[in-house]
C-alpha cells in the first residue's frame, strides 16, 4: 500500500494535469462551463423543495427543507460525479493505456479530484443559503476536511472497483448510474436519518453515505459533532474498501492492457 | 555512480515469454458466462485455449550507450518486447530488469487530446511521460522549437495534420532525459527532412549514453542508426550479433521458401511482332550499386535492367515498365514515349538500366513487368517479367490504392555486352542519359 503511494507521489504531477484536463473537457464549448456544476444539485434542490415541502411534508427537525436538502445533496453530487466519470476513465483512455506505462489509478483519481473542485464551486451555494436562513458557523465545520477525506476515501474505493470491472465487464458502466439511483433513496437525502425506523438502523447504516449524509448535515446545520456509530461506522467501510479496492485493482492492472 | 553500475547493462532481459489467450470471452459479463457455462457442460473435455506465444524465451542484454535493432516480419513479436521492457503489459514468465529512466516512443502522440491545444498537450504528454511541469516549461521553447510548429502550439491538435501530430509527439518524447529509449516504428511517418532531423537526435542522445532498441522496417535507419540487432520471428530468436549480422540473417530469411510471391513461377517471355529479331532475356531488379537484389528498401533506388539480345540493329525502341504489388495492383508505370525519355538504340546483347532514385513503396512483394515497343510505341517487339523482389517499408493500411507513385527516374542507360558478330565497334559502351 505504502508502494503505491509512493508512486502516486512520483505522479502527482500528472494526476494534477489529468484533472485539469478532465476539467476543461468538460467544460468546453460548453457556455455554462463551471455553472454546470452548480445546477446539478440546485435543480434536485429546487424539485426536492416542492415535492416534499410542498406536496409531501417530510420531516426536517425544523430545519427549512432548502438547505436541509442541499447539505445532503451537495456531498451526494461529489460521490454521484465522482463515481459516474471515473468508471469510463479507463476503458475511455485505453488507447493510452496500451501504450504508455503510469499508474493507471491515476485515471479514476483524476475523475475524483475534477468532481472534487465541483464540488468546491457548488459549496459556494451552501454558503449562500446558511447565510440567508441565518445558519450560524458551528465550530463543528472543523469537521468538514475529516468529513470531506472520509468520503473521497470512500469514493476512491468503489471506483477502483468499478473503473478494473467496467474494463473486463461493460455491463458496470450500464449497472452504476442505475446504483447511483437506487442509493440515493437508500441515503438520508430527502428525509432525514431519524426517521429510519429503529429495527433497520443497523442495517441501513451498512450504507458508508448514510452515515457520511448524516455527519455533514449535523456539522454543517445542527452544530452536532457526527454520530459516534454511525460515521464511525461509515469511515471504517470506506477504508477497508479502499485497501480492498487498491489491492484488487493493482492485481487486475497487470493484464488490463491484454484485455481491454 | 561506481564502476560496479557502469559494469551494470542497462537493459537484462533473462528468458522472457508472453503468452496471448486469444480467445476472448471478456468484455461484457454474458459473454463470460455462456463462455463459461459452455465449458462447464463440456465438462472433463479439454476447455478451449487458444493461445499465442508472442514471445517465447528470448534472452538479451543491451549496455550503456548501446543501440540494438529489433528486425523481423509483422508479428514476429518486435513490440511485445517494447511493451514488455515499457511496463505496458506484463510477462508471462522470465525477467526483466531495466537500469535507468525509460522513455518511449510507442505511437506518438497517443496520450494526445484533439479538443487541447498544442501547448497544453505538450505538458500533458510531457507528464504522462514522466516529466515534472517545472521540467517541461524548461524545455518548452527547445520542444516548440525542435518541433518547428511555434506558430500552431496555441491551436487545438484537432487542426493538426498527421504529420504535426507525429512532430509534437517526437518533440516531447526526445526531451524526457531518458536514459533507455525505445523506438517503435515511429519514423516511417513525417517528411523526409523530420525523420533525418529525429535520426540525428537519436544518434546525439546515443552518443550521450542512452541505450537505445530501435524497431523499423527501413533497413538503411536500422544500418545508420544500431550497433548490435536481433532477428526475431515467431517470438524467438533468430540470430543475434552486429546490425549487418542480423539483417543478412533476416534477408537470408525473407529468400527462403515461398516468403517471396511467386519466386518459382517460370519467366515468362514472349517475343512479339519482330519474330525472333528482338528478344526479351530476362528482367533484373538491382540496388543502385549494381548488385541484384531480392530485397529492397523502400528508401533504396533500384536498377531494372531489361536484358535484351537483338539480332539485328534497332535504332529506336521504347519501352514500357509497370513495377505491380503482389495483389495486382500497378504501383508504378514508366512509359519512355509519355515520359519523353529518348528511345534506346539496342544492338547485340546487352540491358537496358532503368535507375530509379527512390521506391517509395510499401510492405510488400512485388515484381516488374516490362515490354520493348517500336520506334512509334505502337507495336510489342518483346515482354516479360521479373522475379519477384520484397520491398520492406512502412506498412500501407486503408484503401488499395495506396501505393500508387510516381517514379524518380535518376537515368537510363543502355549497355553492350556484345556486339553484333558484324562492325559497330564505336559503339561499345552504349549510350546513357542522366536526368
Amino acid at each position: 500500500m505504502i508502494q503505491y503511494l509512493r508512486e502516486i507521489y512520483k505522479f502527482r504531477e500528472l494526476l494534477i494535469s489529468w484533472t485539469i484536463r478532465e476539467l476543461r473537457l468538460r467544460y468546453k464549448q460548453s457556455m455554462l462551463g463551471g455553472l454546470w456544476a452548480i445546477l446539478q444539485p440546485l435543480t434536485l434542490m429546487v424539485l426536492f423543495v416542492i415535492i416534499f415541502s410542498v406536496f409531501v411534508r417530510v420531516p426536517t427537525e425544523g430545519i427549512p427543507y432548502p438547505i436541509f436538502a442541499y447539505s445532503a445533496l451537495l456531498p451526494w453530487t461529489y460521490f454521484a460525479t465522482a463515481i459516474t466519470f471515473s468508471v469510463t476513465s479507463l476503458v475511455t483512455n485505453m488507447n493510452l493505456v496500451t501504450k504508455i506505462y503510469f499508474p493507471r489509478e491515476i485515471l479514476p483519481f483524476a475523475s475524483i479530484g475534477a468532481a472534487l473542485v465541483d464540488f468546491a464551486i457548488a459549496s459556494i451555494v451552501l454558503v449562500g443559503l446558511m447565510l440567508f436562513y441565518r445558519i450560524p458557523f458551528h465550530i463543528t465545520l472543523l469537521w468538514l476536511p475529516v468529513l470531506i477525506v472520509t468520503e473521497t476515501v470512500f469514493i476512491a474505493g468503489v471506483a477502483l472497483f468499478a473503473a478494473i470491472l467496467n474494463a473486463f465487464y461493460r455491463d458496470v458502466r450500464f449497472l452504476i448510474p442505475l446504483a447511483i439511483q437506487a442509493w440515493m433513496y437508500a441515503t438520508p437525502i430527502i428525509y432525514p436519518l431519524s426517521s429510519v425506523p429503529d429495527w433497520l438502523r443497523p442495517f441501513y447504516l451498512l450504507n458508508p453515505m448514510a452515515g457520511l449524509i448524516d455527519a455533514f448535515r449535523r456539522v454543517i446545520i445542527q452544530g452536532l459533532n457526527p454520530d459516534p456509530v454511525a460515521f464511525g461506522l461509515s469511515a471504517s467501510i470506506a477504508i477497508i474498501l479502499l485497501v480492498a479496492g487498491y489491492a484488487y485493482f493493482k492485481r487486475a492492472e497487470r493484464i488490463l492492457p491484454d484485455v481491454i | 555512480m561506481s564502476s560496479e553500475n557502469q559494469a551494470l547493462p542497462t537493459i537484462r532481459v533473462q528468458n522472457l515469454s508472453k503468452l496471448y489467450y486469444l480467445h476472448s470471452h471478456q468484455g461484457s459479463l454474458r459473454d463470460t458466462l455462456s463462455y463459461r457455462l459452455k465449458n462447464w457442460r463440456r465438462k472433463g473435455g479439454a476447455t478451449e485455449k487458444k493461445t499465442l506465444w508472442a514471445l517465447k524465451d528470448v534472452s538479451f542484454e543491451v549496455n550503456k550507450g548501446e543501440a540494438l535493432g529489433i528486425l523481423g516480419p509483422n508479428g514476429a513479436g518486435k513490440t511485445t518486447i517494447l511493451k514488455l521492457l515499457s511496463r505496458v503489459t506484463f510477462p508471462t514468465s522470465g525477467t526483466i530488469e531495466v537500469n535507468g529512466r525509460l522513455g518511449a516512443l510507442l505511437e506518438l502522440g497517443a496520450g494526445f487530446h484533439p479538443e487541447l491545444t498544442g501547448r497544453e498537450n505538450t505538458y500533458l504528454y510531457g507528464s504522462i511521460l514522466g516529466m515534472s511541469r517545472q521540467q517541461i516549461s524548461q524545455k518548452f521553447d527547445d520542444i516548440v522549437a525542435f518541433s518547428g510548429l511555434e506558430r500552431f502550439i496555441d491551436m487545438p491538435v484537432k487542426r493538426y495534420s498527421s504529420g504535426m501530430y507525429v512532430r509534437l509527439g517526437f518533440s516531447v518524447a526526445a526531451h524526457t532525459d531518458p536514459e533507455v529509449l525505445l523506438v517503435d516504428e515511429v519514423l516511417a511517418v513525417g517528411d523526409a527532412e523530420f525523420r533525418q532531423k529525429c535520426i540525428q537526435r537519436i544518434k546525439s542522445l546515443q552518443e550521450q549514453g542512452v541505450s537505445i532498441i530501435f524497431i523499423s522496417h527501413n533497413l538503411f535507419q536500422m544500418r545508420a542508426v544500431c550497433d548490435r540487432g536481433i532477428f526475431l520471428n515467431q517470438g524467438q530468436i533468430q540470430a543475434q550479433g552486429t546490425i549487418d549480422e542480423a539483417i543478412a540473417a533476416y534477408e537470408q530469411w525473407l529468400r527462403q521458401g515461398n516468403r517471396i510471391l511467386d519466386s518459382k513461377k517460370p519467366y515468362e517471355f514472349i517475343s512479339g511482332q519482330g519474330g525472333t529479331d528482338l528478344q526479351l532475356l530476362g528482367i533484373e531488379v538491382c540496388n543502385l550499386d549494381g548488385q541484384p537484389s531480392e530485397v529492397l528498401d523502400y528508401s533504396d533506388g533500384a536498377d531494372i535492367r531489361l536484358h535484351y539480345y537483338a539480332q539485328r540493329d534497332f535504332p529506336q525502341v521504347n519501352y514500357v515498365v509497370r513495377i505491380v504489388r503482389s495483389d495486382g495492383l500497378v504501383c508504378a508505370m514508366l512509359r519512355s514515349s509519355s515520359l519523353g525519355l529518348p528511345s534506346c538504340s539496342l544492338q547485340g546483347q546487352g540491358y537496358i538500366s532503368i535507375r530509379l532514385n527512390q521506391l517509395q513503396l510499401g510492405d510488400g512483394d512485388y515484381l516488374i513487368e516490362a515490354r520493348l515497343r517500336d520506334s512509334e510505341d505502337a507495336v510489342t517487339l518483346a515482354k516479360g517479367s521479373s522475379a519477384a523482389f520484397r520491398v520492406c517499408g512502412p506498412r500501407l493500411a486503408g484503401d488499395r490504392e495506396s501505393g500508387v507513385f510516381i517514379p524518380n527516374i535518376a537515368g537510363v542507360s543502355v549497355v553492350n555486352q556484345l556486339q553484333p558478330a558484324a562492325d559497330h565497334a564505336s559503339t561499345q559502351g552504349g549510350h546513357s542519359i542522366e536526368l
